[in-house]
């Protein structure tokens, strides 16, 4: 209401900008004040050019002028007052549904004075006042501020409907995709009466329904290791490999390249955010063009005192998260989605070192990919690989996953269960699903599965982004939980409707996803017990278990004990082969060791999954004995 | 500690640009004419009287398997390989098939396929006509014609020796791994097809040091032959404890004396190239190098070839021959010719690297082997060489005689029959089918052997001392059995090896 705004600030600050300041030049006034130096003027000119980027954006991005320096001269040059909105904070509520457009705008209704409305802007520009009068009226005024003001104030202003949204927008709009409700009425009937009539059947006829359930069980790891060798087969092909050429690359243009997002999520892990930040300066793309969001949670002090102390780049923003439950990364990038201003948005992990390539990379796959793919994967792989036994086995594993699995997996067109970093989408796309679901504790997997049922592709691109393998069992263990746990969430959320699933799948899509997701989690569940029986029969020789094996069954078994195993056995080296991890190829001959660990962790995923269904199993990162230095480096640098 | 903060470009997928499929000849004439030709010879071989003892006795194994032991993977025993006879299993099943074509008929597809194939590979370097002429000197080889037409279970091996070592070309420069991939599987695929296998894995171990990836090889040497061999190690393994869980012994395909693992013609009497150089290596070797040279004198050609075809053709012709002369020491029963045809392979694979100037002169070499080759083929030959050679050009005489007599006898006598099929192939082959008989993987058989009221209706014995009785587990169960019968058992059938013992009414 025009008027009610207007407290006792003394005197109009709000006015009308410069009609001139677009045609006099920025630069020559920064420099002519002092407050940047000529050639850093040059670059940044040159720079323009060929970035088509706002100069100021290109100052910032360098660090050759103090962020709020800049913004003052800024709101000068446009003949703007400017307000510090902390010690000013706007007055006025934001209407909801401009939200978006002012986070992307980076513009912000202030106050009222008298009947007219001020706006404080961080962009200003020709573009955004006429967008602004269009909006909220022709007579509107204008006050400068800084864009890390505006989102202050932003978040301030929605925090509450912001994080709702984060947690319930997929909730409520598409609930038959959330997470929310574990297990659904129908699925738990179905559940009651498969177990019903496996009771009777136990009762009527116990041989035939012991035999009928190893029946099962054996179909079903037969059905995923042969899945799982036509993946292989398919994925050892370096054709299958190459999505985008360093020629596909070279081709870009800078300057029309777009604003690229990126979010990374941290909770509680101070001592890897400088090298953190080293890896994202490193990457290839305009600085002018990065949106990077540090997404914090707000109670979280110690974490962005440390991003505050590091004094980074305009570039970098933080994103506070204020504390509600669930506290999942999915909820928290959900929330920092909402101030992206990119037309491309993709998450990193704090340990992540993306190749320098990666964004452009990205850029050119889309470029090349027919127009439903609104999501690329790039692989992840690890630095730390000879760091001990355990580090080289997730090495491997790693690499079958990405370099193996994942690719034939997009060449099959079977839905891709997305990696927990380095997923890139088409911001729009996201935005449309109602992004992550933030009670699914493998939000990226699910997710991947909903873009293909939603009618979208996902695809894999050739660049690697480097993360810290775990290097402890029991971290090991904890993350391998909440991945279990979350293939069982996304399973059972993706087969509420399995007529829908198939149809929007396919016969391979629908079967793919059955075994590459539900058929990883039983043969992790299943393989102790089976493990148990053959060893009790081996170690004891008795015959206790042979009523279980009728001979058509001994040899199903035998197929699995021993094509089966040692097929994985030797994938895992093969997996070595195509990064030059010749090394690690003897280190494979143990990996049934890892599978061990791989069902404990199932175990416990699936207790969870029962008493902590939405509970986010945290994995402490920067605890490899390469951090220390990487972080001293980082600093340094 | 510049490691982590490295970004290190090998660690990076490695990739080329995305290259176009390369358009495949079509090699399916070449495969339906190569079947029809060789499909004749046999025929032509087969009325002439040619009967190979092995493909009877394969023969006789398909009708056990059909109608006798259901399908039991244990009851085809894993003194041989099993492919071969699943295989023949299929190819039963076609209507009008005469089952004891069956054996022939599986080697001739495989040499047929394997023609196929050297055909599409040469025509990618020479062209479809230097191919096909190549391909039909290589198809007129009396080895090749021996492998496709002798009944010997040869063909799926050549086939598989093939795919093995036509993935070496794929070793140069920077192999992608489905490289490894279809090596390691081909040798895998090969312990089940051939019996030679094991020596020629061994025997490839160092050759494969001329072909391997350089970088690899200098930076990894273990985890190369690791990624090599690892599935065959574990076909090995595999095959051990199925002897153990189903048999108790896990060596036993190695300890039997009547394992096909430690010979083709373990049940021969003498064979000549054994009695000249069993437990030797160095001069079966020597034999096998210069007869193998002569055989195929276009593999010396290789040394003049392109990129190093000469490391391909001399590690693949290398290996052969010295797995021929390791099986040689140690007493592996088999003849010379079974090793050196297998040179067959380098040939054909050799001729892909040649210059343009090197093709009249293959081709000349290629002739010339032909005649050299039925020289070598026919020098000290077994009874059964000879044989398969003499019915080229007329009948020959048929052993047996009592076989087919008892075989024909016992068809019409329908009786639950005790009798061992290791050494009564021939006459549950002349049977024609196994339906009733209780043979050693039986239970019931066993019931027999150990308790005198499990005597089945009808016993079947070989006489002490013959070739028969030797391997007659009846026989040597029951010594006097032959001579005196079984008290209320009456002898039915009286031949010179054979007897039939029938409960009396």
């Amino acid at each position: 209401m025009p008027g009610s705004g207007m407290t006792g600030h003394v005197g109009a600050v709000g006015r009308q900008p410069n009609p001139l300041a677009d045609r006099e030049r920025l630069g020559e006034m920064l420099v002519d004040r002092g407050l940047l130096r000529p050639e850093h003027l040059e670059t940044a000119l040159s720079l323009q050019k060929r970035w088509r980027s706002r100069l100021g954006e290109i100052i910032l991005a360098h660090r050759w002028m103090s962020a709020l320096r800049l913004y003052r001269a800024l709101s000068e040059h446009f003949g703007l007052e400017f307000v510090d909105l902390v010690e000013q904070p706007p007055e006025v509520r934001l209407d909801p549904r401009r939200f978006s457009d002012c986070a992307e705008r980076l513009i912000i209704p202030w106050r009222y004075e008298g009947d007219r409305l001020v706006l404080a802007v961080a962009d200003p520009g020709a573009d955004t006042f006429s967008w602004a009068r269009r909006t909220f009226g022709a007579d509107v005024l204008f006050v400068g501020t800084s864009k890390f003001d505006i989102l202050w104030s932003l978040q301030l202003d929605s925090d509450l409907r912001l994080t709702r949204d984060a947690l319930t927008l997929l909730a409520d709009r598409a609930p038959e995709h959330s997470a929310r409700e574990v297990i659904t009425r129908p699925q738990l009937f179905i559940g009651y009466a498969l177990l019903t009539l496996l009771l009777i059947a136990l009762a009527w006829s116990p041989v035939a329904a012991l035999i009928g359930l190893n029946v099962l069980i054996t179909l079903g790891f037969l059905a995923t290791f042969a899945l799982k060798l036509i993946l292989v087969w398919y994925g050892s092909r370096r054709r299958i490999d190459i999505k985008v050429t360093e020629e596909d690359v070279a081709s870009l243009r800078e300057d029309e390249l777009p604003v690229y997002t990126v979010l990374v999520p941290m909770f509680r892990e101070p001592e890897i955010l400088p090298v953190l930040a080293n890896a994202l300066r490193k990457l290839d793309y305009p600085a002018s063009k990065l949106d990077i969001k540090l997404v914090l949670e707000s109670d979280d002090r110690e974490t962005i005192e440390a991003a505050k102390r590091l004094g980074l780049e305009a570039i970098f923003e933080i994103i506070r998260v204020p504390p509600s439950s669930p506290r999942t990364k999915p909820k928290a990038c959900n929330y920092a989605l909402r101030f992206a201003r990119g037309q491309f948005v993709t998450i990193y992990d704090a340990e992540d070192k993306p190749e320098p390539g990666q964004l452009k990379r990205v850029v050119a796959a889309f470029a090349k990919s027919a127009p439903e793919v609104v999501c690329v994967q790039a692989r992840l792989n690890y630095y730390n690989a000879n760091e001990n036994w355990l580090t080289r086995m997730f090495t491997l594993e790693y690499t079958l996953w990405f370099d193996f699995y994942l690719p034939a997996l997009e060449y099959l067109r079977i839905p891709i269960p997305l990696g927990g970093t380095s997923n890139h989408f088409r911001i729009d796309a996201l935005r449309s699903v109602y992004a992550w679901d933030p009670y699914n504790v493998t939000e990226d997997a699910d997710l991947g599965v909903r873009l293909v049922q939603q009618g979208y592709r996902v695809s894999v691109v050739n660049s690697t982004t480097f993360e810290e393998a775990n290097v402890s069992i029991p971290n090991w263990i904890r993350q391998r939980s909440r991945w279990f746990k979350g293939y069982m969430q996304t399973w059972l959320v993706h087969m509420r409707d399995p007529v829908h699933l198939y149809q929007s799948t396919g016969f391979r899509g629908f079967w793919g996803f059955q075994f590459f997701i539900g058929g990883g989690v039983l043969t992790a569940l299943a393989a102790p017990l089976l493990w148990v029986i053959y060893g009790l029969w081996l170690a004891a020789g008795t015959r206790a278990f042979d009523f279980l094996f009728p001979p058509a069954l001994v040899y199903l078994s035998l197929l699995n004990l021993l094509l089966a195993n040692g097929f994985f056995i030797y994938m895992t080296m093969v997996a070595g082969f195509k990064r030059n991890y010749f090394n690690l190829a003897p280190y494979a001959l143990t990996v049934p060791l890892y599978w061990l660990l791989q069902s404990f962790a199932a175990y416990k995923g699936l207790w969870q999954l029962i008493s902590r269904p939405f509970y986010w199993e945290k994995t402490n990162h920067g605890i490899s004995k390469y951090v220390p230095a990487e972080r001293k480096a980082a600093l340094r640098e | 500690m510049a490691l982590a903060s490295t970004y290190r470009p090998s660690a990076r997928p490695r990739s080329g640009s995305r290259a176009r499929r390369r358009r495949r000849p079509h090699s399916a004439p070449v495969l339906v004419l190569v079947l029809l030709a060789l499909a004749a010879l046999c025929y032509h071989l087969l009325i002439n009287g040619y009967m190979s003892s092995d493909a009877l006795a394969r023969y006789a194994k398909l009708l056990v398997m059909r109608d006798a032991a259901g399908l039991r993977l244990e009851f085809a025993g894993f003194l041989s390989t099993q492919v071969s006879v699943y295989l023949g299993l299929l190819f039963s099943w076609v209507p009008g098939m005469p089952g004891v074509l069956v054996p022939y008929l599986l080697d001739i597809a495989a040499m047929s396929l394997f023609a196929s194939l050297a055909w599409r590979d040469m025509t990618r370097d020479h062209g479809p006509w230097w191919a096909w002429a190549w391909t039909l000197l290589l198809v007129c080889h009396p080895f090749t014609l021996w492998i496709a037409t002798s009944g010997h279970n040869l063909g799926l091996g050549t086939l598989a020796v093939y795919g093995l070592f036509r993935t070496l070309r794929s070793f140069r420069g920077d192999p992608e791994p489905r490289v490894y991939l279809r090596f390691a599987g081909w040798l895998c695929l090969l312990f089940f097809v051939d019996e030679r296998a094991a020596f020629i894995a061994l025997a490839m171990l160092p050759w494969l040091a001329l072909v391997a990836p350089r970088g690899i090889l200098q930076r990894a040497p273990l985890a190369f032959y690791l990624i090599c061999y690892l599935p065959f190690v574990f076909a090995l393994l595999g095959w051990m404890y199925m002897n153990w869980l189903f048999f108790g012994d896990s060596l036993m395909f190695i300890t039997r004396e009547d394992s096909a693992f430690r010979g083709g013609y373990a049940d021969a009497p003498y064979l000549p190239w054994l009695l000249e150089f069993g437990g030797q290596w160095f001069r079966p070797l020597l034999w096998l190098t210069v007869t193998g040279a002569l055989s195929f004198p276009s593999l010396l050609l290789a040394f003049w070839s392109q990129q190093r075809g000469w490391a391909g053709t001399l590690t693949v012709a290398g290996t052969l021959l010295c797995a021929g002369a390791m099986a040689t020491l140690t007493w592996f029963a088999t003849q010379a010719l079974d090793f050196l045809a297998l040179l067959i392979v380098p040939a054909a694979l050799g001729l892909r690297a040649l210059f343009g100037w090197q093709r009249i002169p293959a081709t000349v070499l290629l002739l010339l082997a032909i005649p050299l080759g039925w020289l070598i083929l026919l020098r000290e030959p077994l009874p059964e060489v000879r044989q398969w050679s003499v019915a080229f050009g007329e009948s020959v005489e048929q052993r047996s005689d009592e076989d087919i007599r008892l075989g024909a006898w016992l068809a019409e006598t329908r009786l639950p029959t005790l009798i061992d099929d290791r050494a009564a192939y021939r006459v549950i082959a002349a049977r024609r089918d196994a339906k009733q008989l209780i043979l050693p993987f039986d239970d019931r058989f066993k019931l027999a052997l150990t308790t005198r009221g499990g005597m089945p209706a009808q016993i079947v014995v070989a006489r002490p001392g013959s070739l028969e009785g030797a391997q007659d587990s009846i026989s040597q169960r029951f010594p006097q059995l032959w001579e005196s019968g079984m008290p209320g058992y009456q002898l039915k059938f009286e031949g010179e090896v054979w007897r039939v013992w029938q409960r009396e009414p």
